[in-house]
């Protein structure tokens, strides 16, 4: 208790960026950080400098609608993103940072028979690994959600849901600047304002980056710059299948605690949550145009305000208070590509779409061991970028593409 | 800590609060408390920003219930759990020529001048009144909520909302007047000079008996006269450009102005006036496209650069300094008062100063730490004190420090005025009115509304083995291709070959993506030599029309395609008397001879033309009726007016569901999803890998290639228990497959299913595991349609 | 029987007991309201390829420079599709159709630039093609969202009242 009065700083004021490094990663996202985090941590490796054109958060780290799931559809998927909560579960403590992890339990609401078999399908799935996770229907939606309208007089109504009790939402810049503070106290560099404008190759091989304040050379370059990858993939030689699109969000002014569970409804393209601070957080799925573009729209906030009213009409004079966008880099499959390329020593995190947010905590500790043994960890192993050239997509469509 | 002994806090307050209020009770600094004011409570005389990421993370089970207090302690306004949908709302979208916003001198000025110019029509809005104006049409009270793409100005005006284009807008929102940072300028009694006009002029109330007025401009002096006039007593006056005091600091008892210190002198007083000069309300303009820059002789940030059509008017674009820049803080001696940056949020200078200390030291960083600007004000009262302080404290200037981004909404909009209208469109058959009267339940299929069943789904299906059933399947998709490349271009479309087939034959078929997935299914007719018929599957047929028109853009080809899919109604007559119900509604010859099975012909029925196609989704004897929507009714009715006797009954989507299970045949997007072949959904014959070529032809050769890795077929149950659609195939405790469709069908007394299983499982009589409510169940493969594997019930 | 007639309203034939009648999802919802009328059956005979070259005294709607929408009483759209030039198809029943009036009531419909029909659009959320002579607008839209687009129709003019 006494602690929370002394005034510590967080991170050491930037440096100069030093001639040569053994790791740089770029991006200063929750995937950058929480790489260089894990580096440093877990295996020791502790000459990393983190690479970020802005301040640190400022991408869809400190944009994203911050839903931690793992009852994706794919056996792979569910797996992945199942360590990757559990991770989150410990973080708080790990990180001596409280992150405000609220988990509330997560519905995806089933508006037609054939998302009820899509449900049903992912319950079982994540049921065989243990995830808590399962079908339910409306006796007990109305228990779980009871401000929920689960009347016919809707133009969607809700038939079922899937239910996830462990699914939660935590405050995204605390993720961010836990894993920062926890990364610069083990001696990692972390440069905000610092732009990639280039990676140097000679053989195949990474040596070395450029940057807007010099150049750096190191032997391994991890690339975590989510909706930018494939301007960083460029600089490489990598071209990446990957298209960047926006997603858009907005919060209501904060109310009284009404909603106390999170709630998916992909047939309406919104989901809905209400924060600790009391806000209503809402969200749709990607625009559909792709852009580096960050402009909010109008009639994303009309169509959200509608369907959010179709779900909870007690909200009609809840007001909107701030919208914004974030990009979002979306992969052909959904799922994300994760590790090494045909460039040596040039790793990526990618293809993150609406839902990486959830897997920083895996990404960082798979990518670490990459670097550190040179071996691609089992769990990771079906999201290299290899897949789209062997033709072994790991569809998740059906869980990822509103769900977040 | 305790969590027990936390009182149950705050009253609730009403959710909706009009805007202007709100800002007024801000700044008399309301008695509310919100999160950190209470927890202070709870953590002493002082507990610091951010303190929550600090704190209550041991141990980790007691989060939860750390957490629900927290939750409690937050937010402003609460609602009502039970509430409906009260209000109507509706849109009306509007072009202007001209487009005020803000209805002050400034606005007021423009908008007559622009209507004396008679530039076209002109309009003004404002979010409290607006005087009459010849010429010009005003909107009162209504505020116009953002700046949006290609020009958009929302404006809300109540249960209207205006989406206004204006050929130029101008934007005449006038200025914010800014608080002064001293210790106690939260207590209630401390007020903008706009908050005394307010309750002085609009309510006739009178703020305090004794008043002290602290100003950086003239607003703040402007109010003594009237406070004079309403009986207040004018202790001390300070103009800031003339004397700037070393110390101020308001003091009070339970959040209650009672004096004032200036340089050490303490003067009674329940009101404070103060005024820290004025800030342009550029947001809109920032929204537009405005460059904002820091005017550092003001003080102040401004809008520069402003966009093409765009104009800004009266106080906002104001050039001529009319204060003097306050400090950004100043110092309360030994005051014990909190001096806050931001009232909605309860941000303390002290809270800022410790933000930059612990190394957020970047406008953004600190910002999001704070959450400063982030309260219902959006930043009007505390964006710039805020600047100020983080200049001084990072011994920056604000100019280099900038600001944060505008983001819409310039003002808080409700979710009942943004939804408008709260209905969807949604499409329905010529026959719907048909269904609802037969009491049939009605379902979702994309944005069709179909019949379930009637009440009987299993007895409807075994209906159509033994007599004859009517199912409405008119939500297919239905297009028309036509011209001399029509059978070219349906070649390098599908993996089928249709160059070989006959005018008046039908084939299945099935269309793939580029990379060889299956978009979608249906049949496709040959109806003259240039000329087919395509069905597609009900929620496909929008995206296989774009599809079609893409490829058609892309090839250049000699063809039309023309969507007929509302033009037409269709149904299907199936089962072993569907012949003779057809017989007697037509003069065509029905035989086998006459309409072959896989044949389609154009015929009168029952008096309608109608392109008749003889396939068998159900497995039985049938015959698919297309022509006219609007007859939809009449045929509808007629047939089963006509099939009386043969016990004609209509039939639904599910126990047509179960039917073409026990044929086997597939439903697109439930028994494939987005990486499903035809190769290895087990329709080889579909593929015709020695065309030249067709759309994801490399892809399949691909998966030739490569080997199967999954494989669909079907499934029979051994002990008749039916598992769930989506369940899992096991072996060894991991998921060797999905069951993708399972019924029990009623004729063959078996519990029957389709699933993606690993090629080594996909022969015939393979036992499988499924899991079924938790328990493993045994099943054997079929690779053979349950139902009539060798057709002859189809081709009779 | 000629190729197409099974997408025409008019080669139904009564007779031997038959007696073939129209009906929409759209003369279903607007049943008992006679604040607007109902166009559904109008002729709409759509022309692809070169529509210079329609003549004669018809109301010609150009969709684009290759296609057109010709509008006509419903017992000339036999003998019109019979001598359009190019692909003629038969729209009449694809496309409902209302009459309604007043500037204001589209305004609440569409954001469709009024003084710049005709066009094509969104109308109560579905794709719609609006007409304008003086007060009066025409809308055609896909007829399957008949009972939708009446709908918000009938609420519009309620809200008007
Ligand atoms: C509105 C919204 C809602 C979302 N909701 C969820 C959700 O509920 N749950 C969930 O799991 N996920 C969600 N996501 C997705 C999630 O936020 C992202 O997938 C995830 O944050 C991406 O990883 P990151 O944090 O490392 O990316 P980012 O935070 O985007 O980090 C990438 C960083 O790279 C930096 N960068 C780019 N180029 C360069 C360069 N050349 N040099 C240096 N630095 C560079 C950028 O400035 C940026 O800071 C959401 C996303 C958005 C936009």
């Amino acid at each position: 208790m006494r602690d929370i009065f002394r005034t510590r700083r967080m991170w050491r004021r930037r440096g100069e960026l030093k001639p040569r490094y053994d790791v740089v990663v770029i991006g200063g996202g929750s995937h950058g950080l929480a790489t260089a985090y894990y580096l440093a941590k877990n295996h020791g490796i502790t000459n990393v400098a983190v690479l970020e054109k802005s301040y640190i958060g400022s991408g869809a780290a400190g944009r994203n609608t911050t839903i931690i799931r793992a009852n994706y559809r794919t056996p792979e998927g569910a797996e992945f993103y199942r360590s990757s909560v559990e991770l989150y579960e410990h973080l708080s403590l790990d990180l001596d940072f409280n992150l405000l992890f609220s988990q509330q339990g997560h519905l995806t609401l089933a508006h037609s028979d054939r998302a009820m078999i899509t449900m049903a399908e992912r319950a079982e799935v994540n049921q065989l690994l243990g995830i808590d996770s399962r079908l339910v229907y409306n006796d007990e939606t109305a228990r779980l959600c009871p401000e929920l309208n689960l009347s016919d007089d809707v133009t969607w109504p809700i038939l079922g849901a899937l239910y996830h009790p462990p699914g939660g939402i935590i405050r995204h810049d605390a993720v961010v600047w836990g894993l920062a503070r926890g990364a610069d106290r083990r001696g990692v560099e972390i440069h905000p304002y610092t732009e990639v404008t280039g990676i140097e190759r000679s053989n195949g091989r990474v040596t070395g980056v450029k940057t807007t304040r010099g150049e750096i050379a190191c032997d391994t370059v991890i690339s975590a710059t989510a909706g930018w990858s494939t301007l960083i993939g460029d600089m490489a030689g990598v071209p990446l299948p990957i298209t960047t699109h926006i997603l858009q969000a907005f919060v209501t002014e904060p109310l009284k605690p009404f909603l106390h569970v999170i709630i998916v409804s992909s047939q309406m393209h919104v989901y809905i949550s209400q924060t600790d601070r009391g806000e209503f957080l809402i969200g749709a799925e990607i625009e559909p145009y792709t852009t580096y573009r960050g402009t909010s729209t109008f009639p994303f906030l009309e169509y959200s305000a509608r369907h959010t009213l179709e779900l909870f009409p007690q909200l009609e004079s809840a007001k909107v208070l701030r919208q914004w966008t974030g990009l979002c880099d979306i992969s052909p499959d959904y799922s994300p590509i994760l590790g090494l390329t045909e460039v040596d020593g040039f790793l990526i995190s990618c293809g993150w779409g609406t839902y990486g947010f959830k897997a920083a905590p895996i990404v960082g500790t798979t990518l670490a061991e990459l670097v550190a043994t040179g071996r691609t960890p089992q769990l990771i192993a079906p999201f290299t970028l290899e897949r789209f050239y062997t033709d072994t997509l790991v569809s998740e469509l059906a869980a990822a593409a509103v769900s977040h | 800590m305790t969590v027990d002994g936390v009182p149950n806090v705050r009253v609730c307050v009403e959710p909706v609060r009009e805007g202007a209020t709100v800002r007024a009770q801000n700044v008399l600094g309301s008695l509310d408390r919100d999160l950190l004011n209470v927890v202070d409570r709870i953590g002493g005389p002082f507990t610091p920003v951010g303190f929550y990421y600090r704190t209550m993370l041991r141990p980790r089970r007691l989060w939860p219930q750390y957490e629900r207090v927290l939750r409690n302690l937050a937010g402003l306004g609460c609602l009502d759990k039970s509430g409906r949908r009260s209000g109507r709302y509706d849109v009306e979208h509007r072009r202007a020529d001209v487009l005020v916003i803000g209805g002050g001198e400034a606005g007021v000025a423009a908008a007559r001048a622009a209507a004396e110019n008679s530039v076209g029509s002109v309009v003004l809005v404002d979010e409290r009144a607006a005087p009459h104006i010849d010429g010009v049409e005003t909107l009162a009270p209504a505020r116009a909520i953002g700046f949006y793409e290609g020009g958009l100005v929302p404006v809300d005006a109540g249960n209207v909302l205006y989406r206004f284009r204006a050929g130029k807008v101008v934007v005449a929102t006038g200025t914010v007047e800014q608080p002064l940072l001293f210790p106690g300028n939260d207590l209630v009694g401390v007020l903008l000079p706009q908050a005394v006009r307010r309750l002085v002029d609009d309510w006739a109330l009178k703020p305090g008996d004794r008043g002290v007025i602290v100003s950086a401009d003239g607003a703040g002096l402007d109010v003594v006269e009237q406070l004079r006039r309403a009986g207040v007593e004018i202790v001390e006056v300070v103009d800031l450009r003339e004397s700037l005091p070393s110390t101020l600091a308001a003091n009070g008892r339970r959040g209650r102005l009672e004096s004032v210190t200036i340089e050490g002198r303490e003067l009674a007083c329940d009101l404070l006036v103060m005024s820290g000069g004025r800030q342009p309300a550029y947001s809109l303009l920032a929204q537009a496209g405005a460059r904002v820059e820091y005017d550092a002789r003001r003080g102040i940030f401004v809008p520069v650069d402003l966009p093409a059509n765009v104009e800004a008017a009266g106080s906002v674009t104001e050039t001529e300094p009319a204060a003097a820049p306050p400090p950004p803080s100043f110092d309360g001696g030994d005051a014990k008062g909190r001096c806050f940056v931001c009232i909605c949020e309860d941000v303390t200078e002290k809270d800022v100063k410790r933000a930059l200390a612990e190394g957020f030291d970047s406008l953004e960083l600190a910002k999001r730490y704070t959450t400063v600007t982030m309260g219902p004000c959006q930043g009007r009262l505390c964006h710039l004190p805020s600047i100020r302080l983080y200049a001084r404290e990072t011994g920056s200037d604000e100019g280099a420090i900038g600001t944060t981004t505008a983001r819409p909404p310039w003002a808080p909009v409700s979710l009942g005025l943004l939804a408008g209208r709260g209905l969807e469109p949604a499409k329905r058959t010529a026959i719907h009115h048909r269904h609802v009267e037969l009491g049939a339940t009605m379902m979702w299929t994309g944005a069709w509304r179909r019949p379930h069943s009637y009440g009987d789904a299993a007895g409807e299906a075994r209906h159509v083995h033994e007599a004859l059933g009517l199912i409405d399947v008119s939500t297919l998709g239905k297009l028309l291709v036509e011209g001399p490349d029509a059978a070219a271009f349906l070649e390098l479309l599908y993996p089928n070959r249709f160059a070989d087939m006959k005018v008046g034959r039908v084939r299945y078929g099935v269309l793939g993506s580029d990379a060889g997935r299956i978009m979608d299914d249906g049949t496709i007719g040959r109806i003259a030599d240039d000329r087919f018929y395509v069905t597609t599957t009900s929620t496909g047929a929008d995206t296989v029309i774009e599809w079609f028109d893409w490829w058609n853009a892309v090839w250049g080809m000699d063809v039309e395609v023309v969507n007929l899919t509302g033009a037409l109604a269709a149904v299907n007559v199936a089962g072993p008397r569907s012949r003779e119900l057809l017989g007697r509604l037509t003069d065509v010859d029905v035989s086998n001879e006459g309409i072959a099975y896989l044949d389609t012909k154009e015929a009168h029925v029952a008096g309608v033309p109608c392109l008749i196609l003889r396939i068998g989704f159900v497995g039985e004897l049938g015959y698919e009726l297309h022509f006219a929507s609007p007859y939809g009714e009449y045929l509808w009715d007629t047939l089963l007016e006509r099939g009386k006797d043969l016990g004609i009954r209509p039939f639904g989507l599910e126990p047509q569901r179960i039917l073409r299970l026990e044929k086997m045949h597939i439903i697109v997007g439930q028994d494939t999803d987005s990486e499903s072949n035809v190769l290895e959904a087990g329709m080889p014959w579909i593929a015709k890998l020695d065309k030249d070529d067709f759309v994801g032809k490399w892809a399949l050769e691909h998966v030739q290639a490569r080997g199967f890795r999954e494989q669909l077929v079907g499934f029979e149950m051994a002990n008749g228990v039916v598992p769930a659609e989506g369940g899992q195939i096991v072996l060894d405790g991991r998921s060797a497959g999905r069951v993708t469709s399972a019924r029990m069908s009623p004729h063959l007394g078996k519990a029957i299913g389709m699933a993606w299983v690993r090629p080594q499982l996909a022969v015939e009589d393979a036992r499988i595991e499924i899991k079924v409510d938790g328990r493993l169940e045994a099943a054997r493969v079929r690779l053979k349609p349950f139902f009539d594997p060798k057709g002859e019930r189809l081709r009779a | 029987m000629t190729g197409l007639d099974f997408v025409s309203l008019d080669r139904a034939v009564a007779g031997d007991g038959f007696e073939p009648r129209l009906s929409s999802p759209l003369c279903r919802a607007l049943e008992g309201s006679d604040r607007v009328l109902d166009l559904s059956f109008l002729g709409k005979i759509e022309v692809r390829g070169d529509v210079d070259a329609i003549n004669g005294d018809l109301e010609v709607v150009r969709i684009t420079p290759q296609r057109a929408l010709v509008l006509c009483a419903p017992e000339e759209a036999a003998a019109l599709r019979d001598r359009l030039p190019g692909m003629v198809i038969d729209m009449t029943a694809a496309l409902a159709g209302l009459e309604l009036h007043g500037v204001r009531t589209l305004r609440r419909l569409t954001d469709l630039d009024l003084d710049a029909l005709p066009a094509v659009g969104r109308v109560a959320d579905v794709p719609c093609l609006v007409l304008r002579n003086g007060d009066s607008f025409r809308l055609f839209f896909p007829q399957e969202y008949g009972h939708s687009v009446a709908e918000v129709v009938l609420d519009v003019l309620k809200g008007l009242e």
